[in-house]
Formats: C-alpha cells, structure tokens, sequence
C-alpha cells in the first residue's frame, strides 16, 4: 500500500510526459544556434551566429534577440540662442543593450508588429526613466535612434528565410551578427512561433557572451584593483615611451 | 568590415569596442607628431578622432592621456638631448599647475550645480582657442615678414605695462636654459591660471601652455617645446592613475596602441622641429588650433544629427 502512490504519481508523469512528448515536439519548434555561445577574446571583431531548426509548413518564425538590460545615462541636446548644446541629464533603466528582432520572409510584417506585440517599440512600456517627469516620449525616439546609429536595435525584414516544405515541414534558417561593441552578458533569444497571425507558441533559449582570456584579466585588473593598473599603465607607457627614444638614439649614432 | 582580414581587428576591453590595428597606430603616430612638433601633447586632437571611430567619450579622453604619457616622455626626453627642456622652469609651471587644477575642478562641480556647465566649457574653448589661435597667427606672420624685410636689423620695442609689473615682481631666478631672469612668481601664477583652464576645459593644457610660455614668459620657441612636454608628462600621470582609479576609463590595450605610433611619432616630431625656424613652427600650430576651433564652433552651431548622446560626452 505504502508503494502505490509513488508508483500511481510516477505512472501518471509517464503518461502526461509521453501524451505531451508528440504534441510538443509538433508544435514547439527545436532551435539551433551556431556557436553555442560567444567569446570576447583580443581579436573579436564581431560574429555571425545561424539560429535555424524546423516548423509546419503553414506556420511562421520571428526571433527576437534581447539583453542584457542596462541602465544609461544620457545628455539630451537642445538649442540656446544659435548654440545646439546639452540640456539636461536623463537616465533610463531597464532598456536592452541589444534588440534585434529577425522577421520572416514572404510577408510585409512592419504595419503589424505594434498589435502583435512585437519591436523596438514595445521596449518603451518597460524602460523606467528618470528624473519621472522627463518626457518618454520625447526621449525614447532619440534613444532608438542612438541605438541604431550603433546597430544595436534593429527589425530585419526577410531575415529568417524558409526551405521548400517536405513532408508539412519547413527549415527555416536565420543569421544574426553579434557587432564588435557588443558588451559580455546574458542574452535571451526568444523565438515564437505563428499560425493566422497569432502566436502560438514563444519559447526562450539564454545565449552567453563573455569575455576570455587577456580580454578578461585587463577588464578584472582594470575593475579589481584600479589603483595598481593605472600605475602599471603610467609604468608600461613611460618604458615604451624611453625604449623608442632609445632606439631612436642608436639609429642617429649610426 | 567585407575583405577585410579579421585579425587586423583588436578588442578593446574597457572600450568593448573592436578597431583597427593599423588605424589607431596611425592617429597615434599623427598626434604624437604634433607632439614633438609643437610641444602639445595632442589631447584637443586626438580624443575627438578617437570618439569619431566609436570609443566612448569618457574611455577616449583617459586613454588619451595615458598614452600622451609615452609620447610626452618620448618627446621630453628627446628635446632634452637637444638642451631644450629648462627643468627648473617646468618644474615651477608644474607646482602652479597643480594648485590651479586643484581650484579649476572645485569651479567646474560649483558651474555643474549652477547648470549649464556644458555651455560655458565649450564656449570658453572656443574663445580661448580663437584668441590664441589668432593671436599666434598674426603675431607670427607679422614676426616672418618683419623677419623678410629687415634681416639683421635690431627692432626696439617700447617696454609694455605688463612688462613693466613684471619687472617690478620679488623673488627673481635665473632660468639659464630659457635665458630669462623673472619673478618665481610670475610662472606659478601663470601655471595655475592654465591649470584652471586645463580642469575646466578637461585637457592637458599645452596647447594654452605653450601660447602663455611664448608670449608672457617670452622664452625661446625651442625651449618653450621641450618645457612644455616636460609639465604635460607629469600631469598625464596624474590624470591617468586618478582615471584608473576613480573612473575606470582608462583602456590600457587602445593607450598601447596609440602610444606605439605616438612615441615614433613624436620622435619624428622633434627633428622636423630642429629644421623649421620658431615662426614657421608658431604659425603652424596656430593654424591647427584655428581649425579645431572653427570645428567646434561649427558643432555648436549646427543641429546635431542625434539630439540625445551619452552621458559623459559632448
């Protein structure tokens, strides 16, 4: 007796695990990302990254790649007599470093994403700035803009491109470049899927950037023990600064 | 970034930025050029270039002044071969430096309280840099045709009112290097009064330093280089250890790239300095302040193309 109700919780997990295991893998699309995660190291100059996987024929992709959030302050410029300079500090919090939203193709989806819920737009419900009487509205077109002048937030039509369906699937297959000012963090990319216009299912996958190597041990020095780096650095510039001047010396006595 | 061979890139780890090797070795060899061309350690040049190729504003002004480090050392230590550095004389403008940054910082945090900081920075570089700018231009164009026109012939000046204070002043030195005998106080005064400047305006100082060395101290063009270099090295140090400290803004690996080209630069600097004549050298740099100038003007007279930046920068 004393068995029977492990025995009845496990048999009843089986049952929904096997009854839920076909419906999921029908609907819930498996995604690849190439690399599996990203480094920072002394050559990083920006890299590709292929996110691609398969779905019904008759559905649709759209991936959005998001994070870290951040907290920024800016200067807002403004005009005083004929001089454009700053005018006033604003700080906003909780906005992406980083918003890339990769749209199917086939399909002109700009005219819907505000009702879908989807691009750089709907950042703004979440992002808190400050001082709280600062004017979002006014601020958060000239941060977008910002962003993008950095390509940091973007909405890429044709990004995501499909194969020709075999079987009711298709594959679907998108590239994303990481730029080079891309910063070490947590990233979350969320792909959803939709049938009629509607989503159907969203799932997310966490992709880490991190720094390595030299990159990293400069960046802990740096953070860790400020005081010591800046001698080092006063140090390492005053030795290259005499070893040329040296050079230099021996090059005229010849 | 297409056909381009990737490892010519580096990341930059304080920046997080990736540049191009040869592009940052190469502003580094042009400012440290100007360096030892001209005795300025470059600091009005280079951090705009620098925050043009993407590197934050508050990154790019540390670094900066780290790797000035190097090229002034460079360029010091070969305009002291040259018996161009009068160390008593920079040691005095140094002092003075000090005590006027010291005071400059208390008035920039008391103008940021009082708003508005941003404006009256710029404006007073654009006034200082026109001013001196001008001023150097005409000077020296009127020292070159003067020069054409009478070779050899003595010009006698009439002792102006500055003069005439100064000559009365106390505690008068022999500085031997300059050929001048002035009042200790005269340098120390004039040495806090470019440290104001220098903290108000967030650089080095040396392109006020060598006008006010030139003009009011009247010490050779030659000697006024070398001193220059000599005071801009030690407040470099300053400022980039409390940078490192403070701010961590200063980018040890983008320092190291620009100090490369800049201590060869400067190098290169000072023997081109040894073949142009103390007038052609003066007119030059006040055609370079002129056009940074004009620069900065323009950039506040017309609309930014994005009406928000970061925090930190211009």
């Amino acid at each position: 007796m004393q068995l029977r109700k492990p025995l009845l919780v496990l048999l009843s997990t089986v049952v929904l695990l096997v009854g839920a295991g076909p419906a999921s893998s029908a609907q819930t699309p498996a995604l690849g990302i190439n690399p599996a995660h990203l480094d920072i190291g002394t050559f990083f100059s920006g890299r590709r990254i292929s996110l691609s996987g398969s779905i019904p024929s008759d559905r649709d992709m759209v991936i959005e790649i998001k994070g870290p959030d951040e907290k920024g302050a800016f200067n807002m410029k403004g005009r005083v007599g004929p001089f454009w300079m700053n005018r006033g500090k604003v700080e906003l919090e909780k906005a992406p470093f980083l918003y890339m939203l990769l749209l199917p193709e086939g399909k002109e989806w700009h005219a819907s994403l505000s009702s879908l819920g989807l691009g750089i737009e709907q950042l703004k419900q979440t992002l808190v700035i400050k001082p709280h009487n600062a004017n979002l509205d006014v601020v958060f077109p000239r941060f977008v803009q910002l962003k993008q002048s950095e390509h940091l937030y973007g909405e890429l039509q044709d990004a995501v491109r499909y194969s020709q369906p075999t079987g009711g699937m298709k594959h679907f297959d998108a590239k994303f470049y990481f730029p080079s000012s891309t910063v070490a963090g947590e990233y979350r990319i969320l792909n959803r899927l939709f049938h009629n216009g509607k989503v159907e299912e969203t799932t997310v996958r966490s992709f880490t950037v991190e720094e390595v190597g030299f990159i990293k041990a400069v960046r802990e020095l740096a953070y860790d023990r400020g005081l010591i780096y800046g001698i080092l650095c006063v140090l390492i510039a005053l030795f290259v600064g005499a070893v040329i001047g040296l050079l230099f010396r021996r090059t005229e006595a010849h | 970034m297409k056909g381009v061979d990737m490892s010519w890139f580096i990341y930059l780890p304080i920046a997080h930025h990736s540049v191009l090797l040869p592009v940052i070795v190469g502003l580094g060899f042009l400012v440290g050029l100007l360096s030892g061309l001209f005795g300025v350690g470059g600091g009005f040049l280079m951090t705009p270039l620098l925050i043009m190729i993407g590197i934050p504003p508050t990154v790019a002004a540390a670094s900066d002044s780290n790797q000035i480090v190097a090229a002034s050392a460079s360029g010091t230590y070969a305009h002291y071969r040259l018996g161009n550095v009068d160390v008593k004389m920079g040691l005095i403008l140094l002092i003075g430096g000090v005590i006027g940054g010291t005071g400059g910082v208390q008035i920039i945090k008391l103008l940021r309280q009082l708003g508005n900081a941003d404006f009256l920075i710029q404006l007073t570089y654009v006034i200082m840099l026109g001013g001196v700018g001008s001023y150097m231009f005409l000077e020296s164009l009127q020292g070159l045709r003067s020069t054409e026109a009478k070779a050899g012939t003595p010009v006698s000046k009439k002792e102006s009112a500055y003069a005439r204070v100064i000559r009365r002043l106390p505690f008068k030195t022999n500085f031997d290097k300059s050929g001048i005998n002035i009042s200790l106080i005269v340098p120390l005064v004039l040495g806090g009064f470019v440290g104001i400047l220098a903290a108000i305006m967030g650089v080095g100082g040396g392109f006020i330093m060598v006008p006010v060395m030139v003009y009011l101290l009247r010490m050779p063009m030659h000697v006024v280089i070398g001193t220059s270099l000599f005071q801009i090295l030690f407040t470099c140090i300053n400022v980039t250890i409390m940078q490192a400290h403070s701010n961590h803004t200063v980018d040890f690996v983008l320092a190291l790239l620009l100090l490369i080209g800049s201590t060869l630069g400067a190098q290169f600097g000072a023997k081109i300095s040894r073949k142009l004549k103390g007038e052609q050298l003066k007119i030059l740099l006040a055609s370079l302040v002129l056009v940074v100038m004009v620069k900065m003007l323009i950039g506040l007279l017309l609309q930014p193309h994005i009406l928000l930046s970061y925090y930190g920068g211009d």
